[in-house]
């Protein structure tokens, strides 16, 4: 499953999504690769919503703390 | 001796509060309730399959347990003596925890979770284990069956928590909530479901999901009974690390005062996107047009942080799920859902600058969030828990039938959901009408960290108004 809303062409292959599988020690089945790749074509993409936002003041969060501090 | 309360159909139907009364009056017991319990467990597994694992023999004996307790004076609270159906992610010791995993078949833990620690101490009865999509991550299809509609999704990833309160096979239960997993059955079951601040409650014993988005809280039939349960499981865990330190409150302090001066905001923009359908909109603008009349003030407000929400759950929950999940993918990759493994090996191929990108999102809105009830004053946010009822369990995948929006049914229920996970904040659902179909709606309250108690005090005062919480699906068991 993923969330892609971005209108993005990306179009990853699945002999891409082999070698990535290969350099990161993921274990894929052959099966696996071309719904691997759409859905990474999907996925890569969404994160390109968030450039409608400036988040130059903001650093990621490190540690999870619910409280509003003043 | 015993008076009176006997009858099975009575004892399923009380709410924890009314079970408590009675127990405490001596007009029923908790073996009674554990036998009523567990009859109406047998009644209606077959159709609807809410639980994974029920220990009834260690559920009797600890009834038996709270009967010598209440009646030798020692009652230690509302809990004591009442079944609660316990989240298949959480450890049990001694007691199958198989998180709906092949992965984990077998396992039995040696040692509880914090939050079953804390039920245990409150004397509660763990009636059994529910079931819930495989490791929480809410992308397999567990075999749990709506009763409202068999062939609808009933929920998830606590799916078997919602299903027992529908089926009253279960006075409350756990649920644990990473994007929505405790709203989102809540609503579809016509339940009361409370996602509590991050680290309210300790993941102490837990399965994570996503380390920094996972939440462990109350799902029940009653806004009280919800208040009752989050008292007796929330505090701080030296074990837990994200466990907050803050004190806890007895939640039920001021439930009854009303909603006369509070000020509830409502993103129309975000909240009512075309995704929601005429009845959820009708029935959550009923709500918000009923609370005004109570006193409260209704601000009309926009967040757009909102926009941001969807993107950035997924991206920070895949990678810390992958994450967790990394060694045991290569042992035992094979053992996991086909759907479960692809998003994990998904999850695996997301660069760290995105995941970064995320984090980084995820600061933005929470300032936003904060800055947002300090300028308006805000004790509170409402708007519908799902855009839809519950849907059919062969279009949850596909794109939506009802209306083109580029959105599949699953992809709609998270719209609502992922933002109080991001930012930490409570958020409860409750019940508020149903569908032409006859499927429930929920409505959400959001509110500041650590403050569920104005959450319970609205919703209470909604819910003294309506019987929606009490109406059940057609006796489909029999």
């Amino acid at each position: 499953m993923s969330y892609g809303r971005s209108k993005s062409d990306l179009k990853i292959e699945s002999d891409q999504v082999a070698l990535l599988a290969q350099m990161f020690d993921l274990p894929v089945a052959p099966d696996e690769l071309e719904s691997l790749a759409a859905a990474l074509s999907n996925q890569l993409p969404s994160i390109s919503v968030l450039e409608d936002f400036d988040l130059s003041a903001f650093p990621p969060i490190l540690r999870m703390d619910a409280e509003w501090y003043d | 001796m015993l008076s009176g309360m006997t009858d099975t159909k009575e004892l399923i139907n009380l709410s924890i509060s009314e079970a408590a009364a009675a127990l405490q009056s001596g007009e029923t017991s908790a073996v009674a309730l554990a036998e009523a319990t567990l009859a109406r467990i047998k009644q209606t597994e077959p159709t609807v399959n809410a639980y994974a694992a029920v220990p009834e023999a260690l559920a009797l004996e600890a009834a038996k347990r709270a009967d010598a307790e209440i009646t030798s004076g020692n009652y230690r609270g509302p809990l004591h003596g009442i079944p609660i159906g316990v989240k298949d992610i959480c450890y049990t010791k001694g007691i199958l925890t198989e998180a709906g995993s092949k992965v984990l078949e077998g396992f039995v833990p040696d040692y509880d979770a914090t939050v079953v620690e804390k039920l245990d101490a409150a004397g509660a009865i763990m009636i059994g284990k529910t079931r819930c999509h495989e490791f929480a991550y809410g992308v397999n299809t567990p075999p749990t069956r709506s009763p409202w509609e068999l062939n609808s999704y009933p929920g998830g990833s606590s799916t078997g928590s919602g299903v027992a309160l529908t089926v009253r096979s279960a006075y409350g239960t756990i649920g644990t909530d990473t994007g929505g997993s405790i709203r989102i059955p809540a609503s579809f079951n016509n339940a009361v479901g409370l996602k509590p601040t991050y680290g309210r409650v300790s993941a102490y014993g837990v399965l994570p999901l996503s380390w920094t988005l996972d939440h462990v809280g109350p799902m029940t039939r009653t806004v009280r009974d919800n208040a009752l349960f989050l008292n007796a499981i929330a505090g701080h865990d030296p074990r837990d690390v994200t466990s907050a330190r803050k004190a806890v409150p007895d939640y039920t302090d001021g439930i009854d005062k009303g909603v006369a001066g509070a000020r509830i905001g409502i993103d129309r923009e975000f909240f009512m996107y075309p995704g929601v359908i005429d009845d959820v909109r009708a029935a959550t603008e009923a709500v918000i047009s009923e609370l005004a009349a109570m006193g409260a003030e209704i601000i009309e407000l926009r967040l757009p942080e909102f926009e941001l929400t969807p993107e950035t759950l997924f991206t920070v929950m895949m990678v810390e799920a992958s994450t967790y999940h990394r060694d045991q993918l290569r042992e035992k990759g094979h053992l996991y859902d086909p759907a479960t493994r692809a998003t994990l090996q998904l999850g695996e191929l997301v660069p760290g600058t995105h995941y970064v990108a995320g984090l980084r999102a995820r600061e933005r809105y929470r300032s936003a969030m904060k800055d947002l009830f300090g300028r308006e004053r805000l004790d509170a946010l409402i708007s519908p828990t799902m855009p839809l009822p519950s849907p059919l369990l062969t279009d949850l995948h596909q794109p939506r039938r009802d209306m083109d929006i580029g959105e599949s049914p699953i992809i709609s229920i998270i719209h609502h959901t992922f933002s109080a996970n991001l930012g930490g904040q409570p958020a409860l659902s409750a019940p508020c009408g149903f569908t032409r179909d006859n499927l429930p709606i929920g409505y959400q309250l959001m509110g500041r960290p650590f403050d569920e108690a104005t959450l319970f005090r609205i919703a209470y005062a909604y819910e003294q108004a309506h019987d929606w919480h009490e109406r059940q699906p057609p006796e489909v068991y029999d």
